[in-house]
């Protein structure tokens, strides 16, 4: 496998909330022989303030992200929505080369594994009933799999990663691409639809039986495990990162 | 007033726009005469319709047994009874209508009529049951090849029927016979 | 809360009608996926339509003139109304000009759009809506709350009620059945009484000066041939170039909207029926102004279809009243600030961003894409609350600075162990309302990887 170097990228809410996620991602990397920094003077992509209509405050964190990623391969990061953002929304600066280079090279995780390093077979074993949650950005912004919109040929990058697992059961859901009303400040400044569209996605997980709610996104999974907890369910949330890491073959 | 204001504004708006016209026509269907008719009856009947095939010869024996004061608008005849002058309140007593249909699309069931086919535009609409006699070869595989067939340039007004008037604005709940035709026959040549 | 926000919640507090409301949408959705997939040309359709409609956009001055001509040559009437107080005016002229007492209307959105039957109301000429969904909800005074399922909103028991009291069915009956039946021999009376007929247009052909109507009803048909005179009101980016492009859409159109392979009736005016008149109305209220617009003339490829509305799960969620705008949805909420952008600035952050609409979109609007630019320029224009500009403002402070940003980090992870629950979750931790805050971690990941280089 070619070794790349890698600028690893762990999303503000993953560094402050979930750095679980963030050590699986690199623990797996550095597992499939890649070279991975981290550039310590991270922040964020800068999307919580763009798609709250907010980009000129953003410009100085877009800024600061390629300051800290300029130079690497590839920048990595377990978040399928911040490396959509970066790749598409930072055309507003100015392109300059070292621009250019990093929307080209930011990959979310799973598709990192699946294009770059073309691997699917993680060696690992995850006996359990596994709902895939196909975040919105990943999935319509990085094709991540085919969204249900479109007539042409069906895919998951997420599947083909997981459906190796030995002892895993991927479930099928009701609905297979619908948003789970996270959605960045949407989840505050519409409270009650994202509450009610977080519902409704864990609703459709239990009805088919689903133990583990996955997705490439924290974000949704934040939003969701804060449902779940509320209500004191039992269902659980789990970033893909931990599962692809837990190679317990 | 309206007219050069409106136009003067889009002149001054289109400034930016790039015309952009590369279509490629899809070819002619790769399926066979049968293929398009067993498609066509599948449509019209998920739309609602009957489907009657019959030889040439047993149309009007067939349409004279299965519906009582039908009227065909085929035959001169019965034209004649409908002139162009004819009331609606006569018009609105037809319960049987035969038309002729010359084109059928068989994607979607659709049939074309124009007014060479209507001695009243209004028949297909107004008549509680619309029955429409179709020669097989004259079925087409989609829209675009119908578009391609007809000339909108040959009428003052044409239609594509598919069906029985139907509208589901009730809890979404399907009920036929909304105002035009409550039922379609048909009769495939 | 903004008032989409307010909206949605009222709508949301009758648990199962919303659950109702959004399955029945998500049925149309999966009906159009079904037969979408029908057709393996699909995409290569919506591309074609899209630059069907981007080249009618950028020729849409010679394309409405030659639409115009083509129409006069054919004996129709063609009038332009450059806003909603001219089209009223013009329309209302026509029915003075011909005497006329009794009106059916189908359906148009362009005239709920210039509130024709308010202005016409007013004059004392009463409009019979005729498309079954419209006439339950003019009985009601009521929007529409869908673009193509203007009474998707009510329940059968509901329409009921009102048929009851208007149309004297059986109290209590609520058939939908029964109540078609009932609305059918109403409305008949009324379209054999009519002397002048209202239309929308989906499609004007350029090339042939046709005007196409599609319905499932047969509503615009029996309007047009019962009445002497009949009237087509178009927007002016209705236009279409040529009528082979009429196959492209009428593909497109009733698969994406409603999932049938094509609507029961496509109508296409030409010429006036013997001893008839009609009129072609042109309007532009407001659209030309944002045909030069490099990011939102996009949205004047549309074609009403209301697919975006159907898949998307905000708009199944908070009904169609909630956006409060003639065009609810995804495309009512880039649409509705065009036409007044102060009273409409909340609509473009009513979405999740998921991009579900734009995928559905048979001519391709990027909707999502136009929601987020949306976003920007409100904030530009300092059209948003001052405090969501200056958390904003801070938040980018925050977050674009590495010593800073830890700050934050340290606070919140402090907070949420720290501060009493009580305190934690009063009213203004919005998120808390219905969702847990993360139990915070002992560290970071950024001070684990310090540690980590450490050793």
């Amino acid at each position: 496998m070619k070794k790349h170097k890698i600028g690893l990228f762990v999303p503000c809410y993953i560094d402050m909330f979930y750095p679980q996620v963030g050590i699986a991602t690199l623990e797996l990397l550095e597992k499939l022989g890649q070279d991975v920094v981290y550039p310590p003077k991270q922040t964020c992509c800068g999307q919580p303030l763009a798609n709250s209509g907010s980009e000129q405050e953003a410009l100085a964190t877009y800024r600061n992200f390629v300051c800290n990623f300029r130079g690497f391969d590839y920048i990595v990061t377990p978040s399928g929505s911040c490396a959509c953002h970066v790749r598409h929304h930072y055309a507003i600066l100015e392109q300059t080369e070292d621009v250019k280079k990093v929307r080209e090279t930011t990959c979310e995780l799973c598709e990192f594994l699946t294009d770059i390093l073309q691997i699917d077979d993680l060696k690992i074993r995850f006996p359990h009933k596994v709902g895939i949650h196909n975040s919105c950005h990943g999935l319509r912004g990085l094709g991540l799999a085919s969204a249900s919109e479109l007539i042409q040929p069906r895919y998951s990058k997420l599947r083909r990663l997981l459906e190796k697992a030995e002892g895993i059961e991927l479930v099928e859901l009701d609905r297979n691409d619908e948003c789970c009303g996270f959605g960045g400040t949407f989840s505050i400044f519409e409270p009650d639809v994202s509450v009610k569209m977080g519902k409704d996605r864990i609703d459709d997980h239990e009805r088919n039986g689903v133990e583990i709610i996955t997705a490439a996104d924290m974000s949704c999974l934040m939003h969701l495990e804060g449902i779940i907890r509320r209500q004191k369910k039992t269902i659980q949330v789990k970033h893909i990162a931990e599962i692809l890491n837990c190679n317990s073959l | 007033m309206s007219k050069a204001e409106i136009l003067a504004s889009i002149r001054k708006q289109k400034g930016t726009q790039v015309s952009i016209r590369k279509i490629a026509q899809t070819g002619g269907s790769a399926l066979s005469v049968s293929e398009l008719r067993n498609l066509f009856i599948e449509n019209l009947k998920g739309a609602g319709a009957e489907v009657v095939c019959l030889k040439r010869e047993e149309a009007d024996t067939y349409i004279a047994s299965a519906w009582e004061n039908v009227l065909d608008f085929s035959k001169p005849e019965v034209i004649a009874e409908y002139p162009a002058t004819c009331s609606l309140e006569k018009l609105n007593r037809i319960e049987h209508a035969v038309l002729q249909g010359n084109l059928g699309v068989a994607e979607n069931g659709a049939i074309w009529l124009e007014d060479k086919d209507l001695p009243h535009r209004i028949i297909p609409f107004i008549a509680q049951h619309l029955i429409f006699t179709l020669e097989t070869n004259k079925i087409i595989a989609t829209m675009q090849d119908a578009y391609q067939q007809i000339d909108l340039k040959d009428t003052g007004y044409g239609v594509f029927i598919s069906g029985p008037s139907k509208t589901a604005d009730i809890e979404q709940s399907l009920v036929y016979g909304a105002h035009g035709a409550r039922e379609l026959t048909v009769l495939l040549i | 809360m903004t008032t989409h926000a307010r909206r949605a919640r009222q709508f949301l507090a009758n648990k199962s009608r919303a659950d109702w409301h959004d399955r029945t949408l998500w049925f149309v959705r999966q009906k159009r996926d079904r037969i979408a997939a029908t057709v393996p040309e699909w995409e290569n359709l919506r591309e074609q339509a899209s630059r069907i409609k981007k080249e009618a956009l950028a020729n849409l001055d010679v394309y409405l003139e030659q639409l115009e001509t083509e129409a006069i040559r054919n004996g129709v009437r063609v009038l332009w109304a450059k806003d909603a107080g001219a089209f009223n005016r013009i329309v209302l002229d026509i029915i003075r000009q011909h005497g006329a007492k009794n009106i059916v209307k189908s359906k148009s959105m362009l005239t709920e759009e210039c509130g024709l039957n308010r202005f016409l109301h007013s004059k004392g000429i009463e409009v019979v809506d005729t498309d079954l969904g419209e006439r339950i909800i003019q009985f009601r005074q009521e929007m529409p709350s869908h673009i193509v399922l203007p009474a998707i909103h009510l329940k059968k028991e509901e329409i009921g009620e009102t048929f009851h009291e208007k149309l004297g069915t059986e109290k209590g009956a609520s058939d939908p059945s029964y109540l078609t039946q009932a609305a059918r021999r109403h409305l008949r009376e009324k379209f054999l009484a009519a002397d002048m007929a209202l239309t929308g247009v989906n499609f004007a052909v350029a090339e042939t000066g046709t005007v196409v109507v599609c319905t499932n009803e047969g509503n615009a048909d029996m309007g047009v041939h019962a009445a002497p005179v009949q009237v087509h009101c178009m927007g002016i980016e209705k236009i279409i170039p040529k009528q082979e492009d009429l196959g492209i859409f009428t593909r497109l159109l009733a698969r994406n909207a409603t999932g049938q392979a094509v609507t029961t009736y496509t109508s296409h005016y030409r010429k006036p029926k013997p001893g008839g008149a009609m009129y072609i109305v042109i309007v532009d209220n407001g659209r030309s102004k944002y045909l030069g617009h490099p990011k939102y003339n996009d949205s004047l490829k549309c074609i009403r279809c209301g697919g975006c509305l159907n898949t998307c799960p905000v708009y199944r969620r908070s009904g169609g009243h909630s956006y409060g705008y003639v065009i609810p949805g995804p495309i009512g909420s880039i649409l509705a600030p065009q036409k007044d952008v102060q009273k409409y600035r909340d609509l473009p952050f009513a979405s999740s961003l998921c991009g579900s609409c734009s995928n559905v979109c048979p001519v391709k609007i990027a909707i999502h894409e136009q929601l987020y630019f949306w976003r920007q320029d409100l904030t530009r224009q300092k059209r948003t609350s001052f405090i969501k500009r200056f958390s904003m403002k801070a938040t980018g402070f925050f977050l674009s600075e590495n010593t800073r940003y830890n700050f934050i980090g340290i606070m919140a992870r402090w907070a949420i162990r720290y501060v009493p629950r009580g305190l934690l979750y009063l009213p203004f931790n919005v998120w808390g309302r219905g969702r847990e805050l993360p139990a915070p971690p002992a560290q970071s990941f950024k001070q684990w990887y310090r540690r980590r280089v450490k050793s």
